[in-house]
């Protein structure tokens, strides 16, 4: 985690928590969007990596064998 | 449109795994085999309401017991796309123990190139305790991974999914070494879940202090698929496959997908939300009665000449249980993770019956996964984008790759 300091939201209310997790969401999918625009196929990578990179960042929650429920599943 | 549709071609099994939900395969009733004409009469009804599904999945008992069931559905699917009842040509899938594979196993999956799930608990010292035959008793891992390297060399895909138990904390394996353990082989996806059990069984998880313990080894896998992405390797680990895309989901007041985008069909023919519920009458979303004794006005569908009439089960049985949903739940209400959580209603059950409520220290994993995430995610996307950046061979301009969005 090279010294990165994860903060616990449950210190913050409800209501600034979400607030703060909806902004870190918007970070995150502008993210996910300007890495869709490389190009995976020109590096190095394994065709089998590129493949998973692939699964993994597409925006369905519901790709895997599990249809969405494989959350945890406590 | 329909994410998932299980169908049940088996409910028997040649195992007796330690914590089955589906009691041995049976679901609470009798060995079957899938109902041919019933099964596809509920079909039929089904592709009625929703002419896209993104997935059909074969389960069991253990479904490759029944092969000719899993031919003739694979085909009736497909012609339903061959005639446009269906807007899209599905995936297929199997979750399998894997430990029946002929050649004629291996020609079907090839054909209609089904995705196989592999049940393995891991190493064959845990595994082998956890899974062994019925009757035998003896262990199956072994043939397993002769099993696995045969769709290898057919070279169909596979995940596997990984019950997690009271004995691997006895033997000290984490998450982390259950997603190294995996990586020998090239699965598409390692999902890796707690035992659903009742909260007295000893096959769970004892003491809050145990059950703490596996939500720190959850995390822990999330961080080490996160550090493994911020060096330009992808550990397909299900969970956080899933959390990313819940980043990207709509928000919902349903804990899961079960009886709206999510439906099974049991051996018998009857449909339920979930293929957990089965034979949990209260959980039936629909019955299809064979109609013959009704006048003919009240006939809506046909099927190998018999007719058919779908009667929602609400209408019938009183008793039938609401899903609950996170409106309905007062701790949820003022959480603030609400909009993004998720929670399997078949554990809830199996936790506590006929009260399904989230269990807290899944909200406390979800939670927890959530912050790991949302604060990791940018700069992890960052560390992979430059290593893939650094690895492009010199003077070589790759094109843009779209995504599905």
């Amino acid at each position: 985690m090279a010294g990165q300091t994860i903060v616990n939201f449950d210190g913050l209310s409800s209501e600034a928590a979400e607030k703060f997790a909806n902004g870190l969401v918007e970070v995150a999918k502008i993210k996910m969007e300007s890495l869709a625009k490389h190009s995976l196929t020109a590096t190095k990578m394994s065709l089998e990596d590129v493949h998973k990179a692939e699964l993994l960042f597409r925006a369905a929650a519901t790709d895997g064998n599990t249809g969405n429920c494989g959350i945890g599943c406590w | 449109m329909l994410g998932r549709l299980t169908i049940n071609t088996s409910q028997s099994c040649n195992l007796d795994c330690s914590y089955c939900y589906a009691g041995g395969g049976y679901y609470g009733g009798k060995s079957l085999l899938m109902d041919d004409r019933q099964v596809l009469a509920s079909l039929m009804q089904i592709v009625q309401k929703h002419n896209d599904i993104r997935l059909v999945q074969f389960i069991g008992g253990e479904p490759l017991l029944n092969l000719p069931a899993i031919r003739t559905l694979c085909k009736k699917v497909n012609n339903l796309v061959t005639t446009g009842a269906l807007k899209n040509q599905p995936r297929f899938g199997v979750v399998t123990n894997l430990t029946i594979l002929t050649e004629k196993h291996l020609e079907v999956l090839r054909e209609f190139e089904i995705t196989v799930t592999v049940s393995i608990d891991g190493p064959d010292y845990i595994h082998d305790k956890q899974r062994p035959k019925k009757k035998a008793l003896t262990g199956t891992h072994a043939i397993i991974l002769k099993n696995l390297a045969r769709l290898e060399r057919a070279g169909i895909s596979y995940d596997f999914e990984a019950t997690y138990t009271r004995l691997h904390l006895q033997n000290n394996v984490t998450f982390v070494d259950l997603l190294e353990y995996f990586s020998k082989w090239k699965p598409n996806r390692i999902d890796i879940t707690p035992v659903s059990v009742s909260e007295k069984s000893e096959l769970g998880f004892c003491s809050e202090d145990e059950q703490r313990l596996v939500v720190t080894y959850q995390l822990d896998a999330l961080n080490y698929a996160l550090d493994h992405l911020s060096q330009g390797h992808v550990v397909p680990y299900g969970y956080l496959r899933e959390v990313i895309g819940l980043l990207r989901s709509e928000s919902s007041d349903r804990y899961c997908p079960a009886g709206e985008s999510n439906l099974a069909i049991a051996s018998n023919g009857e449909v339920y939300g979930c293929h957990m519920f089965t034979n949990k009458k209260q959980y039936r979303v629909e019955k299809f009665t064979n109609i013959q004794s009704f006048p003919k006005s009240q006939a809506t569908r046909s099927y190998f000449g018999r007719k058919f009439k779908a009667i929602p089960i609400e209408a019938e049985n009183p008793t039938a249980i609401t899903f609950p949903t996170k409106s309905m739940v007062p701790r949820c209400n003022q959480c603030w993770a609400r909009q993004w959580c998720r929670a399997c209603l078949g554990n809830m059950e199996i936790r506590s019956p006929g009260k399904p409520v989230p269990f807290s220290l899944h909200c406390e994993l979800t939670k927890h996964s959530l912050e790991l995430l949302l604060q990791r995610l940018p700069f992890v996307i960052d560390g992979f984008s430059a290593i893939i950046d650094a690895e492009k061979p010199p003077g070589r301009v790759g094109g843009k790759r779209d995504y599905p969005s």
